[in-house]
């Protein structure tokens, strides 16, 4: 299944420059990537929408096969494994022992009461909640990653008033929890984490827990659209949407200059809102208006 | 002998199910599906301004996104009383079809082949059942081929989508009012580039698979089938005048042919989902209420006039999950391609679990052909946004198709807000737990009286509840 190695290393070459890393570095990631051990990932899913697994599944440099087949051990993904019920289970569990590198959660926790996210039944008839496993696995994980805004600050599920959705954080005090949010999160910015991980190198984080190396620029910055005339509907073509509500001056993230999906496209260049999907913030009501009620 | 088998997490669909069957000399005697997450969607929706819903709603899934978008803004421009541009029209159809595609190459080959092949001998595709595939090496090879082929077409698909979505998941495009893109010659032609690709793979590559599974697995043509009662409420409008649409509006009873949809036959029942009920006017509340999505005009939305309103109850004894029972005249009703394709009157042959995989590759060629026509369609220069008025008080339905089955927003607005808003979704429908009268859900259903050689290992329930491509978080929501 693997390429040759000379058609590999170039590949990763490739990914590794995509992924923010200097050319110093790119043979060191390259060959480390290479290397013929695995690092056995968990990735766990609480109270999510499965979107940022999607588009984890869009990344481009690494392809998701040679991410899953050369890269990463994905001892336990709900939506990818082969094995269901206790097979599956017991598959994460043995990853336990001994510890393990990387816990990666998607969604967020709910805390009101456990009934809200069990996400597997044991043999003994235990429902497994989502606060539990995530406590669980980080007791044994060298490092925990929040990937999306559900997992990172709770995100959509955390506005609710019944179930108490909290954050991966709200839920391991003391722990340190590399956030990586997005609704969903860009591939390259969970790729790249984990890259770093893997090559031991703790990634620079803002005071959100947030890689600087993605959410360093705030897409305002970047944006081409900043001087331009002002829309005052939808649909008019190459104008600023800061009157129809774009959060884009208050969101810290690389959209602008990364893109989305291959480079194909990003939200305002579509003409559409930034409603400031990875902020801590995050979801910062009304949408579709200048003024909030946080102004 | 009877052995009671849990499934718990069911894999390889999305969110949280949980599976538990009784077998009985070897057969499935009674069965139960459960979903155990809730987010609550409807709630957070309460209070908001209706244009956040379409943005807010895409979020219950990011495996079709586009779909509770498209209802939402529908179900505002209903209550505005509003028809999109035609290339708004156009537009929302290419990057919904591309949204379609991608889920069903995903549900095909990395949901769903696995139950019948082993993948690389690795995690995540070890450790798994030990069950032999009847495929020679010749053909595993091959489809563990596909199934790495599959991961490129389906993020192609995505990718064609964003030409005009901007990101997928979770598009900012599709405003109440009509997109926010304008369409021209080069967009055009990138999406006419991608869709010759991902079209490639579904002719040459999908399509035959598929084939190949229902010759070398034929006894799933009898299985899985349960009541065989279908429901689609149309996609992809050809035209504005709202009743002429790719997939049409239907509803076929016991396999029969489609009759017309009366939707005030659409409920919500909970008696054994988590759920309170809403108080009725006579002020009596009971423990197991129906719920009502609520249908009515803006004449009928006073504040007075309280909405149907999920209210969790977690402990509530007797409850088994946290989907809600939709029924359609007391009927548990299949939705999915199926489900279109039978409606449509372009897949009649059966109703089972290969019945499903079948009318979904056969779903995908059509789609990706419409697709061609929709790109012919598109007028660069012309409008692609109306501005919506929303209405002081005001209800609008939104009605579409998700990849996985007919899907619905409700909703009430009083002071410009949203006060009420109610989702049925179409995992909903198909996974479904027991209603009022105590009849089963279509997947429980569907899994009565299949043979499991061995319960340690009941790839036979999976494959029934893999057909159906379940979605949780659509489900639940």
């Amino acid at each position: 299944m693997n390429f040759t190695r000379r058609n590999f290393l170039k590949y990763l070459a490739a990914s590794a420059v995509a992924l923010g890393y200097s050319e110093l570095e790119v043979l060191r990631v390259a060959e480390v990537l290479a290397a013929s051990t695995k690092p056995p990932v968990v990735w766990l899913q609480g109270a999510s929408c499965n979107g940022c697994s999607v588009s984890l599944l869009n990344s481009t440099l690494p392809l998701i096969d040679e991410v899953l087949l050369n890269t990463i051990d994905l001892r336990y993904h709900p939506t990818l494994m082969a094995a269901a019920g206790e097979l599956a289970v017991t598959a994460a569990a043995q990853t336990l022992a001994g510890g393990f590198p990387i816990l990666v959660v998607e969604g967020a926790v709910p805390t009101a009461h456990d009934r809200y996210c069990t996400i597997w039944e044991t043999g003994d008839g235990h429902h497994v909640t989502i606060r539990e496993a995530v406590q669980t696995y980080a007791a044994q994980a060298q490092y925990v990653v929040a990937v999306g805004s559900c997992a990172a600050f709770g995100g959509i599920p955390g506005v609710s008033s019944d179930t108490g959705a909290t954050s991966v954080s709200g839920v391991l005090p003391g722990r340190m929890v590399i956030n990586v949010p997005g609704c969903p999160a860009h591939p390259d910015w969970m790729i790249g984490t984990l890259t770093d991980l893997l090559l031991n190198r703790f990634p620079t984080l803002d005071r959100y827990n947030r890689p600087t190396k993605f959410f360093g620029r705030i897409v305002h910055q970047d944006c081409p659209f900043r001087e331009r005339e002002e829309a005052h509907t939808f649909g008019q073509a190459g104008r600023c949407l800061e009157e129809l509500g774009c959060q884009g001056p208050r969101t810290w993230a690389d959209c602008v200059t990364r893109r989305w999906n291959n480079g194909i496209n990003w939200c305002a260049n579509a003409g559409g809102l930034c409603i400031g999907c990875t902020e801590p913030s995050f979801p910062r009501f009304p949408f579709h208006s200048s003024e909030h009620d946080d102004d | 002998m009877t052995t009671r088998i849990t499934l718990d997490p069911v894999t390889r669909l999305e969110g949280h199910l949980s599976v538990k069957v009784q077998v009985e000399n070897g057969q499935v005697i009674e069965a139960y599906s459960s979903g155990t997450l809730y987010r609550g969607f409807e709630n957070i929706l309460l209070g908001r301004d209706p244009r956040d819903a379409m943005h807010v709603t895409q979020r219950i899934c990011g495996v079709c996104p586009t779909s509770q978008g498209l209802a939402a803004a529908q179900a505002v421009e209903a209550a505005c009383g509003l028809t999109v541009p035609n290339n708004a029209r156009l537009i929302r159809n290419l990057v919904m079809a591309a949204d379609f595609l991608h889920s069903h190459i995903f549900h095909f080959y990395q949901l769903s082949l696995l139950d019948y092949v082993d993948g690389p001998d690795m995690p995540p595709w070890t450790p798994h059942y030990s069950a032999p595939s009847r495929f020679n090496t010749s053909q595993i090879t091959n489809l563990i081929d596909h199934y790495r082929q599959a991961f490129t077409a389906r993020r192609q698909a995505h990718e064609m989508g964003a030409v005009f979505a901007g990101k997928l998941p979770h598009t900012p495009a599709f405003e109440p009012g009509g997109v926010t893109v304008n369409p021209n010659a080069q967009l055009i032609q990138t999406i006419r580039n991608l869709l010759a690709g991902v079209r490639n793979f579904i002719e040459q590559v999908y399509l035959p698979d598929v084939q190949l599974l229902a010759d070398t697995y034929p006894e799933y043509f009898d299985i899985g089938r349960g009541y065989g009662h279908l429901l689609a409420f149309g996609a992809y409008e050809l035209d504005n005048s709202g009743q002429n649409k790719l997939f049409r509006r239907g509803l076929a009873l016991n396999g029969g042919q489609p009759q017309a949809v009366d939707l005030s036959q659409v409920a919500e029942e909970v008696a054994y989902a988590w759920y309170e009920g809403a108080a009725p006017p006579s002020g009596e509340v009971g423990p197991y209420r129906t719920f009502l999505p609520f249908v009515t005009t803006s004449s009928q939305a006073t504040p007075g006039n309280v909405q149907p309103q999920t209210t969790p109850t977690p402990d509530k004894v007797g409850a088994y999950s946290w989907l809600k029972a939709p029924r359609y005249g007391g009927q548990a009703c299949e939705v999915g391609p199926l489900a279109r394709q039978w409606i449509n009157g372009d897949y009649q042959r059966g109703i089972s679990v290969m019945d499903r995989h079948l009318a979904r590759a056969q779903e995908a060629r059509q789609l990706a052909m419409a697709m061609g026509d929709w790109l012919n369609q598109l007028q660069p220069g012309q409008a692609v946004f109306s501005q919506p008025h929303i209405p002081v008080t005001g209800a609008g339905i939104g009605l579409t198709e998700a990849a996985r089955g007919a899907l619905g927003h409700w909703t009430q607005i009083i002071n410009s807000k949203l006060s009420g808003y109610q989702i049925i979704t179409p995992t909903c429908w198909n996974c479904s737990p027991r209603d009022d009268q105590s009849v089963p859900g279509p997947l429980e259903q569907a899994l009565l009286g299949v043979s499991v050689a061995d319960s340690a290992q009941p790839v036979e329930v999976l494959r029934i509840v893999h057909s159906f491509d379940p979605c949780l978080a659509c489900a639940v929501h």
